[in-house]
């Protein structure tokens, strides 16, 4: 049960929060699970070494691509927020 | 665990809004939730970027032992939604190395109160709201309060300087990604903000 008081200090949290306006909003965290769904690690058992290679080269790409948007992305939005 | 009121800010008139915390969604409240976000979504200037989430891969989490689904709503929308690991991830950072953190699996706002979507947000503060949700998620399972989690590099900032976890550093089992804890003392801080 929230009492008054409670949901004083809760207002007031949230409007400090707000006047620092630092919450970028949109995807901020993701976990290993969610990233071990979207980019999971290639089964290369039973690959000859060079083929088993190439495989993991094709996920590495993979990965580093999507981390590379983010940052390009984060880039962008430094730049929005400080023009 | 019933809802709980939370207040979200409108940054139109920067005026509290009283929302519900809701702390266990069932798999129709996110696939309702992601068919409102959905068409924003795909209005947004990179829509390359936010495609790279689906959120059945994280109605999928659910299944699992120990994970929720945590959202905050307010006028018949889901502003923002956090799924967190309750068990399962041991605390990094001294002093309390080894002893069990709430990790968050992935937090994020609806596209409407981001800036990488939209130049004005419609509500404030849906981020911190979510994490403070995980802080005391953490305290009331006896983790003490706390919350570990793997940051997008775009928010890096956020939850070091905004938030003030703690940078364990660059974790090389999971693509160099930053990790970021809230020990318990700085978990305590963060709840206590502005009040």
């Amino acid at each position: 049960m929230t009492t008054h008081e409670d949901w004083e200090k809760e207002v007031a949290r949230a409007r400090r929060w707000a006047e620092l306006d630092d919450d970028p909003g949109g995807i901020l965290a993701a976990g290993l699970t969610v990233a071990a769904q979207k980019f999971p690690v290639p089964d290369t058992d039973g690959l000859p070494p060079e083929e088993a290679e190439a495989v993991l080269d094709r996920w590495r790409a993979e990965v580093y691509s999507f981390l590379d948007a983010q940052r390009a992305s984060a880039s962008r939005q430094h730049r929005v927020s400080t023009q | 665990m019933s809802p709980k009121p939370v207040s979200l800010i409108e940054a139109a008139t920067m005026t509290p809004v009283a929302a519900s915390l809701k702390p266990t969604l069932i798999a129709a409240e996110i696939v309702a939730a992601e068919s409102q976000w959905a068409p924003h979504r795909r209005a947004a200037p990179d829509e390359a970027e936010h495609s790279h989430w689906d959120w059945s891969l994280k109605i999928g989490l659910l299944n699992q032992p120990g994970v929720r689904c945590v959202g905050i709503e307010y006028a018949g929308e889901m502003q923002g939604m956090m799924a967190v690991k309750e068990t399962g991830h041991p605390a990094r950072l001294d002093p309390d190395r080894g002893q069990p953190v709430v990790y968050v699996e992935f937090l994020e706002s609806a596209p409407w109160n981001s800036r990488a979507v939209v130049r004005v947000p419609r509500y404030l503060t849906v981020g911190r709201r979510l994490l403070a949700a995980a802080v005391e998620l953490s305290m009331e399972l006896g983790h003490d309060g706390r919350v570990g989690l793997h940051s997008l590099p775009q928010s890096e900032g956020f939850y070091e300087y905004a938030c003030g976890m703690y940078p364990w550093g660059q974790d090389p089992g999971y693509h160099g990604l930053m990790y970021y804890e809230f020990t318990v003392n700085q978990a305590t801080e963060y709840l206590r903000w502005g009040t």
